[in-house]
């Protein structure tokens, strides 16, 4: 039975350490070379990840162990132990020994797992954590690529502590307590909503509570599914490839439970919140797992998830017979007076953020966590019906000893009275608490403008913006804010119109040059050339009107200026092209007098010294260059002008510079679609085919949408002799173009 | 339908001649349905096999309203329908690979069906040869490799679709998984 014993043999080895394997098989071998060759095979193959049962079944795999291990080092991290391991990644606690010392986790990519796709995915994971910065978020400290085999990682704190739940019912938290802790998971989320990005796995093993100085502290952990909210169409065609039914069914929001994939927003957090919520007041999820149990399959699952209405959490407790007893002590209150606590706001509250309707949850978390402070402090919450009657209970129950005071005829009068005094309260705490959450409103949508405006055009931060801005134009409307306020934010909402106006003329500019300018015939230069003057027109600066001088001057004024001489750049590089290649001429005098029309409008020396250069109108020399640069920041030099930078040495003859530049260009403006894709394309040119395909690739990741970027992807994949690649990326291509027709 | 739920009757009731005719049943009813998911979802949806087996099961145990049969039964059918995949699959990889050679047409999107394999075909008639080899030696591994790699069970599920504990399921599958790996490479 000799296979009996080599399956024997294997299992117990692979039952111990990796380090005591070999060992061990030479033992047990030790009469049967051909035996051992057998053993020693399998336990490689055991040992070996990637191959395709694994990239079948991903996650599942069982008995493996990561060869990155314990006691290693990568980069400056030692790996102490390993805490858990995903579809793609293990997390292990590290020891950093500098510049401090301190433990910390650090998430690697599983070895073979490193194809193009999951490392985009790890990435997309790395730069979602690293974009937020709230002290209930773990955070990231550090990343790269381990030594080896490439393969990425990255380096958080460490988050040690006990799932919310487990926490709350160990420490017999009261109801409030419960409420006070929550507040501050709805602020942490709506921390990374603001960041655009959505958990989409809220649970309780995902809100972890430690103690910090004896003051327990929330750290929502495991964006791991977490995505962007723009990144849609990469998501479709290259990331889902191994995505299941994300998230865990009783958490999951209706709109997740589709599994569409397309149409999940920030409100579908709310609803696993509202389920964390359900769960801290009644020990129970809204969906019990035994009725989960019964469903007999993913539809009646589906259903159970869209339609069944779950019970209110105040009679849930109720209901709960004997459980009652055991859920009050946790709660340190008596079973008679727990489902009275939450009867009325709570159960509103908690109903609100587990509407089926996503229209109808509250529209943000850190609304969610504002109403439940007012619950907490007994003011009238947004969720409850507003009746006369119920803001009088309120009205009683904060001024409870004063109320008791008076005499039962003064009672009625005062019931009375108090009734239009609260009514007129009422009025005035609206109207302030509008004008407080339209400033407030109008602030973090600033912020998010600035954020925006200095990142790329296609970042995230503009979807974050707008989300921002979406909720100040709600606001605005009824609004009982003064008028100092609401000008505020008439102004605030201008500024936003005529940024949004620079972003999208930068994204129509990047697209045309783009999808035109991979054909370098001239037919395709004379489209660009049309395209880019109508682009102008539609700005209101016509070239074929305007005197260069006179557009020059009205281009000075204009506040985005630096636009708008890019995309007269790009206009006259255009007409330059058309003339080389035979098309209408354009005399030198019209290129003169067309620099130095752009140089009335942006008359910074080193930029009109570069736009002299680049378009011949003095001799290129060196020292021409040399001069004007001196003097010149170039780290604050904007990308397109680097561009042209990188051009002016080349044609100065100074090739090394040029590269230069051009490196230092894409390390400042790494997200920056133009920077990248004229890199890549050089890369072609000089048939670095590898290079330029990590490139372009790059580019499909900043703007998925851009059938240009795939077509001359796939062209670099065919040159590497990547078929299948190529004809994927020629399909996502045609797939775009007929979209947009 | 109903001629799937006779047979897996006709077996409970210890027909064993009746499991020959369920394989081409499931085989159908599958493409069936995934033709018909794919017609009414949006058309760049992707669809997953393991979702797609569940859910003919589904169908299938809708009309049985005993749920002890339907346990006993549950093994045959998720043993047929890997088979079902597993035969799908291989179709659709031999097309791909004649395909490449200037030969005929795919006979189904099966890229759209989202199995990770189905992006590698000459790996996965490989690894289906194999595993040809493997069930020479050990039937019991090879289905649960089937029942795993090709239904997507998990290894619980497929441990009671085999009537075999988890833990061994386990162990099977860690030496399977490894065997077929040193043939393959």
């Amino acid at each position: 039975m000799t296979i009996q014993s080599e399956e024997t043999i294997f299992l117990e080895a692979i039952a111990l350490p990796a380090e005591q394997r070999a060992e061990f098989v030479r033992h047990q071998c030790r009469n049967d070379p051909e035996l051992r060759r057998r053993v020693e095979q399998l336990i490689a193959a055991h040992e070996r990840q990637g191959d395709i049962l694994d990239v079948a079944l991903g996650e599942t795999v069982i008995g493996q162990s990561a060869t990155v291990d314990a006691g290693e080092d990568i980069g400056p991290y030692r790996l102490l132990q390993k805490l858990g391991e995903g579809g793609f990644g293990v997390v292990f606690m590290a020891e950093q020994r500098h510049p401090v010392r301190r433990k910390v986790a650090l998430k690697v990519i599983k070895p073979g797992m490193d194809s193009k796709s999951v490392i985009a995915r790890f990435e997309a994971e790395r730069q979602a954590l690293a974009m937020m910065d709230h002290p209930n978020i773990a955070r990231v400290f550090d990343g790269g690529s381990t030594v080896d085999g490439e393969r990425p990682y990255f380096v958080m704190e460490l988050v040690k502590g006990v799932p919310i739940v487990e926490f709350c019912d160990t420490n017999s938290l009261t109801t409030a307590e419960r409420l006070r802790l929550f507040i501050s998971v709805c602020n942490a989320v709506h921390h990374a909503h603001q960041k655009g990005v959505i958990h989409r796995d809220i649970k309780p093993s995902n809100v972890m509570v430690t103690l910090h100085d004896g003051e327990p502290v929330v750290k929502v952990i495991d964006f791991g599914v977490a995505k962007a909210l723009h990144q849609r169409l990469t998501e479709k065609t290259l990331f889902t490839q191994y995505g299941m039914m994300v998230g865990t069914p009783q958490y999951m929001s209706p709109e997740q439970a589709e599994m569409s994939g397309l149409d999940v927003d920030t409100r579908s957090d709310i609803y696993s919140l509202a389920v964390l919520l359900y769960e801290l007041i009644t020990g129970t999820t809204p969906l019990q797992a035994e009725s989960l149990r019964k469903a007999t399959g993913y539809q009646d699952l589906q259903r159970m998830i869209c339609e069944d209405e779950p019970v209110v959490p105040s009679q849930r407790l109720s209901t709960s017979g004997q459980q009652l007893t055991i859920l009050a002590k946790h709660r340190r209150v008596s079973p008679e007076r727990l489902p009275r606590e939450i009867r009325g706001d709570l159960d509103w509250i908690v109903m609100k953020g587990l509407e089926k309707d996503r229209r109808r949850r509250y529209d943000s978390a850190s609304d969610f966590a504002a109403d439940i402070q007012r619950a907490l402090d007994l003011e009238p919450v947004l969720a409850g019906p507003p009746s006369l009657a119920y803001r009088l209970k309120k009205f009683v129950l904060r001024n409870r000893t004063a109320v008791l005071a008076v005499t039962a005829a003064v009672v009625v009068l005062g019931a009375i009275l108090f009734a239009l005094v609260d009514g007129r309260n009422h009025r005035l705490a609206r109207q302030r608490q509008d004008e407080v959450r339209l400033t407030n409103a109008v602030d973090e949508a600033t912020s998010a403008l600035v954020a925006a405006v200095d990142a790329e055009p296609t970042d995230d931060r503009w979807t974050a913006a707008e989300f921002t801005v979406s909720r100040v134009r709600e606001l605005m409307q009824g609004s009982t804010a003064g008028v100092a306020a609401v000008d505020r934010a008439r102004s605030f909402l201008d500024r936003y119109e005529l940024a949004r106006r620079d972003q999208q003329f930068t994204l129509a500019m990047e697209e045309l040059l783009i999808n035109r300018g991979t054909n370098q015939d001239l037919s395709s230069w004379i489209t660009v050339e049309r395209e880019l003057r109508k682009i102008l027109r539609d700005r209101g600066y016509d070239v074929d009107l305007l005197s260069p001088a006179e557009l020059g001057q009205q281009v000075r004024d204009d506040p985005s200026m630096l636009q708008l001489t890019d995309a007269l750049e790009l206009w006259l590089d255009a007409r330059r092209q058309v003339a080389a290649l035979g098309g209408e001429a354009v005399s030198s005098e019209e290129i003169v007098a067309w620099v130095d029309g752009m140089n009335i409008a942006d008359p910074k020396p080193f930029r009109s010294a570069l736009r002299k250069l680049v378009f011949e109108t003095v001799p290129p020399e060196p020292e021409f260059l040399d001069l004007a640069l001196a003097g010149n920041d170039l780290a604050a030099t904007c990308s397109r002008k680097l561009s042209w930078l990188a051009q002016a040495y080349q044609l100065v003859g100074n090739n090394r510079r040029a590269n230069e530049i051009q490196a230092f260009a894409l390390s400042r403006h790494s997200g920056d679609l133009l920077l990248n894709f004229e890199y890549a394309t050089r890369k072609m040119n000089e048939q670095d085919w590898d290079e330029a395909i990590r490139y372009y690739l790059r580019c499909t990741a900043i703007r998925p949408n851009i059938s240009g970027v795939w077509r001359s992807l796939a062209e670099a994949y065919r040159n590497n002799n990547e078929t299948e690649a190529a004809d994927h990326a020629l399909d996502v291509a045609a797939r775009l173009e007929r979209a947009a027709q | 339908m109903n001629q799937i739920t006779e047979i897996l009757d006709s077996l409970e009731a210890g027909d064993v001649a009746a499991g020959q005719q369920l394989l081409p049943l499931v085989y159908d009813e599958l493409r069936k349905l995934a033709a018909a998911k794919l017609n009414q979802e949006r058309p760049d949806h992707t669809l997953q096999a393991t979702a797609l087996v569940h859910e003919a099961w589904m169908r299938i145990t809708d009309d049985r309203e005993d749920s002890d049969r339907r346990w006993n039964s549950r093994g045959h059918f998720f043993g047929a329908a890997a088979e079902a995949m597993r035969r799908i699959l291989i179709d659709h990889a031999r097309a791909a690979k004649a395909e490449k050679r200037g030969g005929g047409r795919q006979p189904i999107e099966l890229e759209t069906w989202n199995h990770p394999a189905a992006h590698q075909p000459e790996k996965l008639l490989e690894l289906n040869e194999a595993l040809d080899r493997l069930e020479k030696q050990d039937a019991v591994k090879a289905e649960l490799v089937k029942l795993r790699f090709f239904a997507g069970l998990t290894v619980a599920e497929a441990a009671a679709a085999l009537d075999i504990s988890t833990a061994t399921a386990e162990r099977y599958w860690a030496y399977a998984r490894a065997w077929l790996h040193a043939e393959i490479s």
